[in-house]
């Protein structure tokens, strides 16, 4: 497994305020990696970190496998808040700037870059004259033009209209399969997130409580029958021989999450309640992806089907079998 | 390095505040010869009248037999103040005074600091050079900036003098004191430019930068005064002003000749330079980008 970033304890402290508390981080190659956190959670500084804007207190990291970390960083291209832009400047001369300081000898290397952000058609326009979607188009270019291996973005599509967030979600896609750049990308807006990302990591303040794939997201948000039961286990046994149900998990002490047979809801359970199980509750449940994550910001429900680790990172326990 | 360095001349070339300052530095010259020959006008204009008064008052004494008065030798003797200063008078007041080490400051705080508040810093930082690299090729593109900018205000000076002075004021100017001036400022506004570089660096605000480096232009001789006075009731024979680079600029015309000045000059510079460097180097390198 070739990690591209790899963090070990990386914690960060402003005066007695720990923004980045013994963060665990890890990125595969060809990641899409999606950052969630509140405000404040401590995304923002991890990133710094990773980009070298700001030192770590502790812990450390390997960067393309090598803790030559200055090195490795030529490999990074990024966008952290902002985009650095000279406002008075057009597109074209700010690309310059970059084409000298990066030593890029190519002269069309700008303008090919600011075709491929489609930002090549704005002639002497000044950088503050830019809408949004154009300075975080700009930014990106910024940060593709060195051809980084690994892109951190910093909450990309913040402030822009459905039309900008989708050209900003198809430029990424196409990044990470035309390129095979890994991307590690944080965002507020999580149903968008989820469209691109392939892994995720949620960070409440300044810990990284969970890390998981998209494929491992999507059977926790599935659609389900919720039992509430006083006796788990029998009912589990009642629901293998009777019922024929194997896919279910046990999230809770007295909870039954059945993944199928929903629409055989009435006689799961009445053959429950036949062999005397004392039946509280039973309803369909789902969620989609951002209430999913709501919840996990919000109650630590990571806490319920998983368990944490010594630096309170959570380590998931399998899915939809019997983890009762 | 060399990479960086390109980038900010561009950036150089392209960055408005500079040619705009430039241009004030001008303009002040302009100014102070304008203001020069109005103050001739007003004293050429106040010698007439005076004259007309000193008719009224020689009809006066005629009837006591006296025509001598000590008004008249005085009103007759008047070297008008433009002669008196001359080019080299205004050259001295742009560099030994305030003006260009004012618009410098300003021009350095705004390239320096621009970088922070745009966030274009983040553009180099992490890009595979070390801050050290990154902060001396911005210092060594603001100095070559500074150093720029005095030598065309300079020359402007010098052109705009030659026009209202003619072919003799220039013939009359001592050209090896005036090189030699030129050289002990430009090391002057070298070590100045880092200084400003320096505090730039520390406040990474427009808002904080630049008052606080305009303040050490405008007050920080008057500190080192009052220092001067203290520790002479102390009775203690040290004299802060002998080591102040502002301290320094002021006095550079009247000492230039004398050689252990030039080498005290060159020293004190060479070791503010050096300080300023070193301590913006080391903030750079330990402070968090933002």
């Amino acid at each position: 497994m070739e990690y591209i970033l790899q963090t070990k304890g990386l914690t960060k402290q402003y005066g007695k305020h720990t923004v980045v508390n013994h963060v665990d981080m890890h990125i595969e190659k060809g990641d899409i990696y999606g950052f969630i956190g509140k405000n404040g959670a401590g995304k923002t500084t991890f990133m710094r970190m990773v980009t070298g804007f700001a030192a770590p207190l502790e812990g450390s990291m390997e960067l393309f496998g090598s803790s030559e970390l200055e090195k490795q960083r030529v490999r990074i291209g990024s966008l952290i808040e902002q985009p650095g832009l000279y406002g008075k400047m057009t597109a074209k001369e700010n690309m310059e700037i970059i084409r000298r300081n990066l030593g890029i000898t190519k002269k069309h290397a700008v303008d090919e870059i600011l075709e491929f952000v489609k930002l090549s058609n704005t002639g002497k326009k000044k950088v503050k004259n830019f809408s949004m979607g154009m300075k975080q188009r700009l930014g990106i270019a910024i940060a593709l033009f060195n051809n980084p291996d690994f892109l951190i973005l910093d909450e990309p599509i913040n402030g822009l209209d459905p039309a900008g967030i989708k050209e900003i979600r198809d430029l990424l896609l196409k990044l990470n399969h035309e390129r095979q750049i890994t991307i590690l990308i944080s965002s507020h807006i999580l149903g968008e997130l989820s469209k691109i990302a392939s892994r995720y990591g949620i960070i409440k303040d300044g810990r990284l409580i969970e890390e998981f794939d998209a494929k491992d997201l999507e059977s926790r948000c599935r659609r389900c029958l919720k039992l509430s039961v006083d006796d788990a286990n029998h009912a589990a046994a009642i629901l293998e021989e009777k019922c024929h149900i194997s896919n279910y998990d046990v999230p809770e002490p007295g909870t039954l999450r059945l993944f199928d047979g929903l629409d055989r809801s009435w006689a799961i359970n009445r053959q429950l309640i036949q062999n005397g199980i004392q039946l509280k509750e039973s309803y369909l449940a789902g969620q989609d992806l951002e209430g999913y994550f709501m919840d996990l910001l919000e109650y630590g429900q990571f806490q319920q089907n998983g368990k944490l680790n010594s630096h309170g990172t959570y380590t998931a326990q399998g899915k939809g079998g019997k983890n009762a | 390095m060399l990479n960086l360095f390109r980038g900010e001349c561009y950036k150089l070339r392209k960055h408005k505040p500079f040619y705009i300052c430039t241009l004030i530095g001008v303009c002040i010259a302009l100014m102070l010869y304008g203001t020069l020959f109005m103050v001739d006008n007003l004293e050429q204009m106040e010698s007439q009248e005076t004259q007309t008064d000193f008719s009224v008052t020689v009809s006066v004494n005629e009837e006591t037999g006296s025509t001598d008065t000590p008004e008249s030798n005085s009103a007759g003797s008047t070297i008008p103040m433009s002669q008196q200063i001359g080019i080299v008078g205004v050259i001295e007041q742009m560099l030994s005074g305030s003006f260009v080490s004012f618009i410098m400051i300003l021009f350095v705080c705004i390239f320096v600091i621009g970088e922070h508040s745009n966030g274009t810093v983040k553009n180099v930082v992490g890009k595979g050079y070390s801050r050290k690299t990154v902060f001396l090729s911005k210092l060594l593109a603001t100095e070559m900036a500074a150093l720029l900018m005095t030598l065309i205000i300079l020359g402007g000076t010098l052109l705009f003098g030659a026009f209202f002075f003619g072919k003799s004021g220039i013939q009359s100017m001592n050209w090896e004191d005036l090189a030699a001036f030129t050289g002990m400022h430009l090391l002057f506004a070298a070590a100045l430019t880092a200084i400003a570089t320096l505090i730039g660096e520390i406040t990474r605000s427009l808002a904080a930068g630049i008052p606080i480096s305009l303040a050490v232009v405008m007050f920080s001789t008057s500190l080192t005064t009052g220092l001067d006075l203290l520790f002479q009731n102390l009775n203690l024979d040290w004299k802060p002003s002998d080591y102040w680079l502002l301290d320094l600029q002021t006095t550079a015309l009247a000492e230039i000749v004398k050689q252990d000045f030039i080498i005290r000059g060159t020293a004190l510079s060479l070791a503010w330079l050096l300080a300023a460097v070193l301590l913006g180097m080391l903030h750079f390198n330990k402070t968090d980008i933002k």
